[in-house]
């Protein structure tokens, strides 16, 4: 063999040995969760027979949501749609509706959130109120690229859910934070934390529960989620009326370094999409959901847009910084002159404070718990 | 399909080169439909319907090629002016259509004041690179040189994937002997390693340096504040945009020549460390060198170039760098970018007509060679201000910032942490400057096609490539950093829920 060919063969097999295990193992936990079309259906079986709370992968979020909602399609009379920006509303907070439904969803974009309001107005006879949150602040909020309108669909049909192809899957195996987790679950592995023992266990017995004494009082919890396996035990997921648990996330403290968290909130990656449009959102998606409202005002019911809750006086800040202040003023000052000419009820949540909520209501920048809501949302209870 | 992907690095890649090698063995022809075959799916990855453009393309040059050769076979050398006219005209109607349609209607309704609908025109990935390759071969040909080549060595040529997005731009003369050789359709471990090390090298410079540092140059370029940037804030997004820049291309070149020698084809050098040219001349035989001889063979050339004296030379540099400037996009910025060197490159000129080199006078100094470097980075920085920006007026602000004409105040409106953005800025800039490049890394394999003095510049003896354990080792590592970190985001796994 000659010296290039040695050097070729070792360069190939340091980047195997190293990638290989990593695809190999990330695939293992993946496919799991991805792939096995029993696990949203079994969880969703076991919250209708206990009423309690589902932790699914966020692969199987929209499948586990949409057999929920399908088996509650005629008595469903308020419905959320949004990202996970809305995750932690609760039926509670919209009042006497009997059928209520969270259908917001991780990472959920504009686009299907759109086409969603127009699908559930078809489908859905009995529903009367849509609550649609529009982020500003996030990758595939109201600054979305190219054509926006209804057409494009939503996930409520099931045609427009793409499936988790197997290229997908290798793809998603040696992205970074699947890197990151896999490192962590090594590092679980190695001090012979009980995580992975229990992992080694999920071909035997696909559903983990955790038991009911690592969750709130009176919620009984069950995990169907193997990816999120490094957060056993946390109760986290998805109760019966579609919200968030998120009891065990971490909040800011009440005495949180506000300069602190506004310098690094502040500088958010969240609001790149807000800079390369300048501030002004997509047209196309505001009409398709001005087009909803109004065919949902002719059946008696009412659109109701919230801009979810941003951590308390971060608008604030950034309508103070030159370097962002333009584009945050006029991204609300558009959605707010864009409902009042539709006859939208807009909720402008983004200031949180003006509300009540306080920093220890937030997990993070653009995530608030159901403190916050149930403040923000008063209006509609009234 | 972009050479910084995963179905690139693990599926095209590797694929294309297994199918090129065995068909190789069999029958060379086929090797090269292949391969022809396998640049149209790349190019096709990312719009299958721009296909049929290239392909339309390919197939009208090649008729039009034909009918020149034979007019001019028949001396008919009229009709051969009025067909090379045609088909130069028809290519750039096409280029100019797809690029320039939507500028010159917004252009035209400015002036005018009409109100005509903007073209919704999406530009075809590499239409400048296959338009430019194919116009330079059909002049070649009208003047006279035999080169009709068979069909399935054309279509290669032009749609050979190592060049078709990015660059370099190809000349005939370099690459159909290459189609020919016997030895490129057998595999061999040499070409193999330098192949996948200048590759590997190229991946890295994009993922993590190209793409690490670019996370400072839209807070400064896109923020609406603008008109209130500090000294520092505008220096920093202007260098960063400088080395961001550098980066990638000189990432993307390597990672042509890198694919290239794996198919044991060389194509020419691209790149050649810019930011130690110690004039703009330098620069731009350095810079983009293969649009460089383009511009000079088939427009500066044709234009008079330096023949009918110094007042027609500047008019032609300036008109070459006009054009240069409009061809990197349709947009008055690139022009005032392309006008702004086109004026370098006279002062430059200008200045060596009237400080000619003595004969036998000794090097410059080392002093001399630092000031002038500065010199011509600075000049390049500037342009790059102009080329980056969002408008003219952006342009102006950030620039007055960097003068100091706006205040010198030593903060951040856009939220710059110091630490991060020097020590980026410092570390890229110490490569940039200081450090050999790929070609000079790899001197001993001369993996990319180059002319003097750049064919033959070397690394030191400590840092010039050789096929060992530790630099196996090293570029194994530098390969698998990259590939993690491709792809920042899962779609499939929470971040805040």
């Amino acid at each position: 063999m000659t010296r290039d060919a040695r050097y070729t063969l070792i360069v190939l097999l340091l980047a195997a040995a190293v990638l290989a295990p990593i695809v190999v193992l990330n695939y293992v936990v993946g496919v799991y969760v991805l792939t096995n079309e029993q696990l949203p259906l079994l969880a969703h079986r076991w919250q209708q027979d206990t009423r309690g709370t589902v932790s699914v992968s966020p692969g199987a979020e929209l499948t586990f949501k949409r057999l929920v909602l399908r088996d509650r399609l005629a008595s469903i009379d308020a419905l959320v749609l949004g990202s996970s920006t809305l995750a932690t509303v609760e039926a509670r907070m919209i009042g006497p509706a009997a059928g209520f439904y969270n259908f917001s969803l991780s990472n959920n974009g504009s686009r299907l959130i759109a086409g969603d309001a127009d699908s559930a107005i078809v489908e859905m006879p009995l529903v009367r109120r849509l609550i649609v949150g529009l982020d500003w602040a996030t990758a595939q909020g109201v600054f979305i690229e190219g054509d926006a309108s209804r057409r494009d669909g939503g996930l409520l049909r099931d045609s427009d859910a793409r499936p988790v192809s197997v290229w997908d899957q290798l793809a998603d195996t040696l992205t970074w934070p699947r890197v990151v987790q896999l490192y962590g679950l090594m590092k679980s592995w190695w001090r012979g934390e009980p995580a992975v023992r229990e992992f080694r266990n999920l071909a035997d017995a696909p559903a983990y529960c955790p038991g009911e004494g690592a969750c709130p009082p009176a919620d009984s919890c069950r995990d169907f989620d193997t990816s999120g396996m490094l957060r056993r035990h946390a109760c986290l997921g998805f109760r019966r009326d579609g919200s968030v648990n998120g009891t065990a996330y971490g909040h800011f403290a009440r005495n949180e370094d506000m300069k602190k968290l506004m310098d690094t909130y502040a500088a958010f990656d969240g609001y790149d999409p807000m800079m390369k449009a300048r501030g002004v959102p997509n047209r196309l998606l505001l009409a398709s959901l001005a087009a909803s409202s109004r065919r949902l005002k002719a059946q008696h019911g009412e659109m109701v847009v919230v801009l979810p809750p941003m951590l308390p006086h971060l608008v604030e800040e950034l309508a103070r910084r030159p370097s962002t202040a333009e584009y945050v003023t006029r991204v609300r000052a558009e959605l707010a002159q864009w409902a009042a000419r539709e006859g939208i009820h807009l909720i402008d949540a983004n200031a949180s404070e003006a509300f009540g909520c306080g920093v220890e209501d937030f997990f993070d920048n653009i995530h608030a718990g159901p403190a916050c809501f149930e403040k923000v949302l008063a209006s509609i209870r009234q | 399909m972009l050479f910084n992907t995963l179905g690139f690095v693990f599926v095209f890649l590797p694929v294309t080169l297994a199918v090129f090698f065995l068909l190789g063995r069999v029958q060379q022809t086929l090797a090269r439909a292949w391969l022809a075959a396998a640049s149209f799916a790349f190019y096709g990855w990312w719009n299958p319907r721009y296909v049929v453009l290239l392909a339309g393309s390919i197939a009208a040059n090649y008729l039009l090629a034909a009918a020149l050769t034979r007019a001019r076979a028949n001396r008919r050398h009229g009709p051969a002016r009025a067909l090379l006219g045609f088909a130069v005209a028809a290519n750039l109607a096409l280029l100019g259509w797809f690029k320039y349609a939507a500028f010159f209607v917004a252009n035209l309704n400015a002036v005018a004041g009409a109100g005509w609908a903007l073209p919704h025109v999406v530009l075809p990935l590499g239409i400048s690179f296959f338009t430019f390759t194919q116009i330079a071969y059909l002049v070649d040909l009208s003047r006279g040189e035999p080169i009709h080549y068979p069909f399935i060595d054309y279509v290669l040529f032009v749609t050979y994937f190592p060049h078709l997005i990015a660059g370099p731009i190809l000349h005939h003369r370099e690459m159909m002997p290459q189609f020919r050789r016997d030895a490129t359709f057998r595999f061999h471990a040499d070409r193999a390693s330098v192949g996948l090390t200048v590759f590997a090298i190229g991946l890295f410079k994009k993922v993590i340096l190209a793409d690490g540092v670019s996370r400072f140059v839209a807070p400064v370029f896109d923020t609406p504040a603008v008109q209130q940037l500090t000294l520092p804030d505008a220096w920093a997004g202007a260098l960063a945009y400088t080395l961001q820049l550098y980066f990638d291309f000189s990432a993307y070149c390597d990672m042509a020549v890198g694919a290239s020698t794996m198919l044991g084809m060389s194509i020419p050098l691209n790149f050649f460390s810019p930011y130690q040219a110690t004039s703009i001349i330098e620069f731009w035989r350095r810079w983009h060198m293969t649009l460089s001889r383009f511009l000079r063979d088939y427009l500066y050339f044709p234009l008079g170039g330096n023949r009918h004296g110094t007042a027609r030379r500047y008019v032609n540099l300036m008109l070459t760098m006009i054009i240069g400037g409009l061809w990197h996009g349709a947009a008055w910025t690139f022009v005032a970018w392309g006008a702004l060197h086109g004026a370098y490159l006279c002062i430059n000129h200008a200045w060596r007509t009237l400080r000619p080199p003595m004969p036998g006078a000794a090097a410059p100094s080392a002093a001399g060679r630092v000031f002038a470097q500065t010199l011509t980075l600075l000049a390049v920085v500037v342009g790059w201000v102009v080329f980056r920006a969002q408008d003219f007026a952006s342009a102006r602000a950030i620039l007055m910032s960097m003068a100091g004409l706006r205040g010198a105040a030593t903060g951040s409106v856009v939220g710059f942490a110091w630490p991060a953005v020097s020590g980026w800025i410092v570390a890229l800039m110490a490569i940039a400057l200081v450090a050999p490049n790929t070609q000079q890394i790899m001197a001993e394999r001369r993996p990319a096609l180059a002319a003097e003095p750049y064919a033959t510049q070397a690394a030191a003896p400590w840092l010039r490539w050789s096929p060992n354990m530790a630099t196996a080792v090293l570029v194994g590592v530098l390969f698998v950093i990259a590939v993690l970190n491709l792809n920042q985001r899962s779609p499939f796994l929470y971040f805040q829920f």
